[in-house]
């Protein structure tokens, strides 16, 4: 790995157990992320995008193969380990947005930064300038089942984001939105991690939403392939 | 704790409370059990040591007597001859207050002189003209302020007591209030009087019951003792004070301890509450975790979530609990007490005490079974795999696929459990705790029997159609939550149907012997308290009638020891009398020429059990002529006592211990007189009692006393059965309605397409059925089992009795209804809840 390199994934393998047979779904996967850099990854469903981003965020580990983020290799550290570096280290966006229902949208906000640590009265500030940025300073003290869906990916977004990680990884982050949505959640997106410079890796089955992405690779049968 | 991660959980408990309740109640209703069976045990317990602490000040001795008590010259020997200046007489009985309900009081009578060299009775602190009064007055009594005021009395005011057979009209010489809270208690229900009044009374005239004496320590007090026992007349003995109590306290035991283990039952089914509601409410919120996991959450501080939560509730409960077990430790209490006074020993009746150390007991069970119970939810949570947390069917996976293990453990624990009873012999304590043992085994095999019973009945309530298909598959399909309900119906529905068994076989046992005991026509004793001797001129006028075949004459007594209290029954046998034992083994002719010519004993066989003693052995008693061994020649059955009975005939009792008493006889009539059994009662009751008032019952009434005191005594037995069921029962509502709730998406799509509501309904009310007969049907085994262990290890060392197990043939097909009516109603407020819940609700709940 070179010191320009964010992220470095080598040789990954990952096997399921299905129904008693063996299914493997990513075979020897290879690539790695510069600094900044917005990867989109593309590929049908089933296709290992979900599989992959759950390694890259150390909630799975791979049978095979490193996976080397900030200079770590994830797939070395115990569990606890690899539950603290997620907690400092990587943002994540889900397509079902996972905001916690029995907390506020500004408690949601805050359980990050209370995670790494961080007094609440310091995390305020910024909570409140993040829902400003995503537009939701009004519904601070919503609960999120009285948000609409665009709403909520857009509360999940700013969560990702609060304690300042240094790989944000979204997937299918507009898979449940409609179009119109998911283009106004995407432009926010994009625009929060340039505005934050932050890596981000974000899974799509959509070729459309992979536009504004710096590079894109596809995942077809669990091999990765650059995407012209 | 994080502050946010904790109110993430704590919200979803405010936003659930019916969840929340679940757990709360479950422990409430398991502390509660426990607090009230401690509180009545306790409360008995106290009663008893109040009672003995009265007599028991600061004497280290007490001298004791054979039937007659002792001679009352012996104190004054005592006090003057031996110089032993620390000594107090005592002269005891019982009377009954006709007035009152025919409550039982205790009379006592003291030597007010000497009284406060050794007792504390509270005339020492008495004014000087109430001891006069006391000394002075013909049959006037003190009285303590409690009862007093129980009894609506004052001083001067008469009170009539129905002593030996006649009514006697007491004075109260002044009412008591004594400084102690335990000397008030102690003092219930008891009359002191002047100690020549109580003989006269008693008819104990120049007799006394027991001499207390105090001793002091060491070679002075061995001395002391060696001069006292040169000074005792044969048939008397000096025994230590403290082993007088630990003999009546040791009567209990076995009865506390048969209640402490279905009181642990009842928390244990409590735990099974607090695992189904913390197991649901984790399980729906597995996303919840997924997403605190993605967030960076450790699986520890996952399961300190989880855990934090069944704490609340725990907390909740255990306060919620100790209330209950208050209020059902009042009820507790006088089926305890009453009990207690039928087949042991009198103890007055009170309210429960508060002893702390029941709080404490039953808040740190609660707490335990909290967190054991929440431990595996909390695991569960802390280890579900995040990737797999969205699959729904990730837990019914797991399960499945621990299903062979659970079961192996089950095997393990059933087969240690059983061998633990086989070695177990007559420690009751280990016996209960291998009951546990093997009932946990084999909870832990009925997931996997539940599968296969299902996939069992799949072809036939398939043949019903695609809602009979659809009800096996949904409990199959779910068996996380249904393997647990059906365990925890199973558990409650097999000790129901074990104990249901051992008490009917119990009742059959008794109703069978006293059918063979009790043979004469009538049974006359005097009126008021047992062993209240009848006077020889009634015998006498008895035994004249021209109705009267023959008549039996008997006397039971308690012989105090320094291990033991023994219950002597003195029989003169009727030749019909001799039907009316049964023995365990020999021949019954050569028995009864032993028994009756030649010193010889029987004795019952849970005295045998206790003293390890069997036909042929000896038996050594303290007699009026010196300590003799008396041979045993047989062992009957009786189930009269726990404690064990000696008899011997009249002669060799006459013989041995200088007394003629006769306090119960037994009448047998001649052929044509024993058909008008009224008139010959009428007749006995106005020609021969000669004022005196007796107690004339003929066979039947006796022997539908002795049944009532049965009911009576399993009554406490009954009351906690019952609140098992009940907690089994808000159990399986909550597994059910968890179940239905998790399974809300796919009875959601069923409506949507055309299910109807009653569809609906029946669908879940068909599983819960399901469920219901699967645990009636695995109860039966165990039920069985249990009834055996119960029947020939529990009653068998607990009591020293054998009991013909007898299974009614209704009994299975009762227990498999119990368990469909338990899980049918428990099924109703979630089917219910369901099918009116509309579709589309249902659908965007998910």
């Amino acid at each position: 790995m070179t010191t320009t390199q964010h992220v470095s994934v080598q040789g990954v393998i990952k096997t399921y157990r299905e129904a008693g047979r063996r299914h493997q779904v990513l075979r020897g996967i290879e690539f790695s992320m510069a600094p900044g850099e917005c990867v989109a990854l593309v590929g049908r469903s089933g296709s290992g995008k979900s599989t992959l981003l759950h390694l890259m965020a150390g909630i799975d580990t791979p049978d095979a193969g490193r996976l080397i983020i900030d200079g770590t290799d994830i797939c070395t550290r115990p569990e606890r380990e690899r539950t603290l570096f997620r907690r400092r280290h990587i943002g994540l966006v889900f397509q079902f947005f996972n905001l916690i229902s029995t907390l506020t949208v500004s408690e949601n906000l805050l359980l990050p930064l209370e995670l790494c640590g961080i007094a609440r009265s310091q995390g305020r500030k910024r909570a409140h300038d993040l829902l400003a940025q995503v537009g939701l300073t009004e519904r601070a003290e919503s609960y999120p089942e009285d948000l609409s869906g665009g709403e909520q990916q857009r509360v999940a977004i700013a969560r990702a984001l609060i304690h300042k990680p240094s790989l944000l990884l979204a997937d299918e982050p507009t898979g449940n939105l409609d179009d119109e949505t998911g283009a106004a959640v995407l432009a926010l997106l994009r625009n929060l991690i340039r505005e934050q410079g932050l890596s981000m890796m974000i899974a799509t089955h959509s070729r459309d939403v992979a536009v504004f992405a710096d590079r894109v690779l596809s995942l077809h049968d669990g091999v990765m392939h650059p995407v012209p | 704790m994080n502050t946010l991660l904790s109110l993430a959980g704590l919200r979803y408990l405010r936003r659930h409370p019916a969840q929340g309740l679940l757990a709360t109640l479950g422990i409430a209703l398991g502390v509660g059990v426990v607090v009230a069976v401690d509180l009545a045990v306790g409360s008995a317990d106290q009663a008893f040591q109040i009672s003995a602490a009265m007599m028991t000040g600061r004497e280290t001795h007490q001298i004791v007597g054979g039937p007659n008590g002792l001679d009352e010259t012996l104190f004054t020997r005592l006090r003057i001859g031996a110089g032993v200046r620390a000594s107090a007489p005592l002269v005891e009985g019982f009377g009954r207050l006709p007035r009152f309900g025919g409550m039982t009081v205790r009379l006592i009578g003291i030597d007010p002189l000497s009284d406060t060299t050794v007792r504390n009775i509270g005339v020492g602190s008495a004014k000087t003209d109430t001891l006069r009064r006391l000394l002075t007055v013909p049959n006037s009594v003190l009285i303590s302020a409690r009862t007093a005021d129980h009894l609506h009395l004052k001083t001067d005011d008469t009170l009539q007591v129905l002593v030996k057979g006649r009514v006697q009209t007491l004075t109260i010489a002044t009412v008591m209030t004594p400084a102690q809270n335990i000397a008030a208690r102690g003092l219930d229900e008891v009359l002191v009087m002047d100690i020549a009044t109580a003989q006269e009374l008693l008819d104990m005239q120049g007799r006394l019951s027991r001499i207390d004496v105090h001793l002091p320590d060491g070679a002075m007090g061995e001395a002391v003792q060696r001069r006292i026992r040169d000074l005792l007349p044969p048939g008397a003995d000096l025994l230590p004070a403290s082993a007088m109590s630990a003999n009546l306290a040791q009567m209990i035991r076995a009865f506390q301890l048969n209640l402490h283990a279905m009181s642990l039952l009842g928390l244990v089914v409590g735990m099974f509450l607090i695992y189904n509601a913390m197991s649901f409410s984790v399980v729906q919120r597995r996303p919840l975790w997924a997403a605190l996991r993605a967030l960076g959450v450790t699986r520890g501080e996952i399961f300190g979530v989880v855990l934090e939560e069944a704490a609340l509730l725990g907390a909740a409960g255990i306060v919620l609990g100790i209330a209950l077990g208050y209020g059902l430790g009042l009820g507790l209490v006088h089926i305890v007490l009453r009990t207690i006074n039928d087949l042991y020993f009198t103890v007055a009746m009170s309210e429960p005490p508060l002893p702390p150390l029941v709080w404490v007991k039953g808040a740190l069970l609660g707490g335990l079974a909290s967190v054991v119970a929440a431990a595996l939810p909390a695991w569960k949570a802390a280890t579900l795999p995040v990737t797999q947390v969205l699959r729904r069917s990730a837990v019914e996976t797991q399960t499945r696929r621990r299903l062979p293990c659970l079961s192996f453990a089950g095997i393990v624990l059933l087969c240690t459990g059983v061998a633990w009873l086989i070695a177990v012999g007559g420690n009751l304590t280990q016996a209960f705790v291998a009951i546990f043992v093997a009932v946990a085994g084999y909870a832990l095999l009925i997931p996997l029997a539940t599968r296969g019973f299902m996939l069992l009945l799949h072809p036939a309530m398939s043949a019903i159609g695609l809602m009979g298909r659809m009800a096996t598959r949904g409990v199959i399909a779910s068996l996380s939550r249904t393997g647990v309900a059906v365990a925890a119906l199973t558990v409650v529905i097999s000790v129901s149907l074990g104990m249901a068994i051992m008490i009917d076989s119990f009742r059959h046992t008794f109703s069978a012997w006293l059918n063979q005991t009790l043979q004469a026509d009538f049974y006359v004793s005097a009126a008021g308290p047992s062993g209240t001797p009848l006077a020889p001129a009634i015998i006498k006028a008895i035994k004249s009638l021209p109705e009267v075949a023959a008549v039996s004459t008997g006397k039971r007594w308690y012989l105090d020891g320094p291990q033991s209290i023994t219950e002597v029954f003195v029989l003169d046998p009727a030749p019909a009398s001799l039907k009316g034992f049964r023995f365990k083994y020999g021949n019954q002719t050569t028995l009864w020429q032993s028994f009756l010519h030649h010193d010889a004993l029987l004795i019952s066989e849970s005295y045998a059990t206790r003293h390890a003693l069997a036909a042929g052995n000896t038996l050594m008693l303290r007699t009026e002529r010196g300590a003799h061994r008396f041979p045993v020649v047989g062992v009957y059955y009786d189930y009269g006592s726990d404690q064990g009975v000696v008899t011997m005939s009249r002669a060799t009792y006459e013989h041995w211990w200088n007394d003629a008493d006769v306090t119960s006889l037994g009448l047998y009539l001649k052929p044509g007189s024993s058909n008008d059994t009224d008139a010959v009662a009428e007749k006995l009751r106005l020609d021969v009692s000669g004022g005196e008032m007796l107690s004339i019952r003929p066979n039947r009434a006796v022997r539908d006393a002795a049944l009532t005191i049965f009911e009576r005594t399993f009554a406490v037995t009954r009351v906690l059965q019952l609140l098992a069921l009940l907690v089994a029962a808000v159990g399986i509502v909550g597994a059910l309605t968890a179940l239905q709730l998790e399974r809300g998406r796919e009875l959601g799509v069923l409506r949507s397409l055309g299910l109807t509501q009653a569809q609906l309904w029946g669908l879940v009310t068909g599983e819960s059925l399901l469920m219901g007969f699967a645990a009636g049907l695995f109860a039966l085994p165990l039920g069985l089992g249990l009834a055996y262990v119960l029947i020939n290890v529990i009653q068998a060392h607990a009591f020293g009795w054998t009991m013909a197990m007898s299974v009614v043939p209704t009994q299975p097909v009762r227990t498999i209804l119990l368990a469909l009516v338990a899980a049918g109603a428990a099924g109703l407020y979630p089917a219910w809840r369901m099918a009116r819940q509309p579709p589309l609700a249902v659908l965007r709940e998910e």
